[in-house]
């Protein structure tokens, strides 16, 4: 079967609809097997993925698909990534939420180096800052965790 | 927007995920993994599930790099223990530069808890004793083990006390302990599947020492012994050519009275090994 010129129609939680190419889409493992198991299926309901959301998803599946047609250098396939996910915090977290659903492993891999990035090299205290996480240790806690780490930190 | 922004990311991803994005960010690392272990509950959680199921090596040397002094505490050593604790899937462990937590009650835990383990490395872990040498070598995987400059450690340590003796272990280093006394190698040929034996700068090993085994009928088929810096001679050599009939290298340490009287084989008594076991590479050094 021949899907390159074949569209679906991908339905967002907020109703939002997308007409797309199924060989683009079909990065997507989720929306290639739905495919797959029903040949004349005109549209896809993705009632876990926002309109938004869903739109940098297509972006993103436009991009790489169109790389099997014109090949692009390692840099400029990395500069555009870069700033594909040059996003805030809960659409990017949200993004993995969707690659995930969608199974988009590139995607998946993409966004979640991405926040892996922003948290290398960083102190719990300053990961906490950046991304709203709550201490929720009680005090014996906090010193049976640092007791625990203390064979691998500096005398 | 704003009630957006206040929500934490690990109120949203699913734990996979997390796990997913820690082990990016540490690429593995435990010293990176413990930092994040103290982020809040979740993390902590999160983090002894990657290290129970996935950590299998453990390199301790990545954690002492900038160490210039060495200091004994027993904080540290709870707190290894307490860790390597988690690691039950752990195959591959070097303690060398965190030697000072090192004792037998830790090799007792290991023994216990760490039974997938197949190469461990003590080296420098001066308070170990015959003891927690006599634990490690219960381990059922055990293939390759390292001990080097542990003063503690004499001879007892390889003695047997059942029929049992290390199923898998291929590899043995026994380095500058000064206190191996001369049974060494009757307890060392009990262990069968022995190919590869160093014993390297061990002061005390000298011909008596294969002297106590020239009449054994059964040894381990050694492929490669290293006696460098020991007080062997031409007649301990002579024994070792006769008994180690599939040695493929035999290295050999010159004659140096800078240490102690060491390297007291004759050029002669190389020869005739080599004309004993020709298909054997002497190395001298």
């Amino acid at each position: 079967m021949n899907n390159t010129s074949k569209t679906v129609k991908l339905v967002s939680s907020d109703n939002e609809i997308f007409e797309i190419e199924t060989s683009i889409i079909s990065l997507s493992e989720t929306i290639k097997n739905v495919l797959e198991d029903t040949e004349d299926t005109e549209s896809i309901p993705l009632p876990n993925v926002e309109g938004r959301i869903l739109a940098k998803v297509i972006e993103y599946c436009r991009y790489h698909s169109l790389l099997k047609t014109i090949p692009q250098s390692e840099e400029d396939i990395e500069r555009w990534d870069r700033e594909f996910l040059n996003i805030d915090q809960p659409t990017l977290f949200h993004l993995i939420l969707a690659a995930n659903y969608l199974d988009i492993k590139s995607l998946l891999d993409l966004t979640c180096k991405r926040v892996a990035d922003m948290i290398k090299g960083k102190k719990p205290e300053e990961i906490r800052k950046e991304f709203n996480i709550v201490n929720d240790f009680t005090p014996e806690e906090e010193e049976e965790v640092r007791r625990e780490n203390a064979w691998c930190e500096d005398p | 927007m704003d009630q957006k922004e206040t929500v934490s990311w690990v109120q949203i991803l699913p734990e996979e995920l997390i796990a997913k994005v820690i082990e990016q960010a540490t690429e593995f690392n435990v010293a990176s993994l413990c930092i994040l272990r103290n982020c809040n509950r979740q993390f902590r959680n999160i983090i002894d599930q990657l290290l129970l199921s996935k950590l299998e090596e453990l390199d301790a040397r990545c954690f002492r790099d900038r160490s210039k002094s060495c200091v004994y505490s027993v904080e540290k050593v709870h707190s290894l223990k307490s860790f390597l604790q988690k690691c039950v899937h752990i195959t591959k462990l070097e303690l060398t530069r965190v030697f000072y937590a090192v004792d037998d009650t830790l090799l007792w835990q290991l023994a216990n808890s760490c039974s997938q383990l197949k190469v461990l490395d003590l080296s420098y872990c001066y308070h170990v004793t015959d003891k927690g040498i006599s634990s490690v070598l219960t381990l059922p995987n055990l293939q390759v083990l390292t001990i080097r400059s542990c003063p503690n450690i004499t001879s007892k340590a390889f003695q047997l006390y059942t029929e049992s003796y290390p199923q898998n272990l291929t590899t043995l280093s026994i380095e500058w302990c000064p206190n191996l006394s001369y049974p060494v190698m009757s307890y060392l040929i009990k262990f069968r599947q022995l190919e590869c034996l160093s014993l390297r700068g061990c002061e005390s090993v000298s011909d008596d020492c294969f002297r106590a085994i020239a009449h054994s009928e059964a040894v381990p088929c050694l492929k490669h012994l290293d006696v460098r810096f020991c007080m062997i001679g031409d007649a301990g050599l002579m024994i070792i050519a006769r008994l180690f009939r599939q040695l493929d290298k035999l290295l050999l340490g010159s004659k140096t009275h800078n240490l102690w009287p060491c390297g007291n084989w004759t050029l002669s008594g190389a020869t005739q090994v080599a004309t004993i076991l020709p298909w054997c590479k002497i190395i001298y050094s």
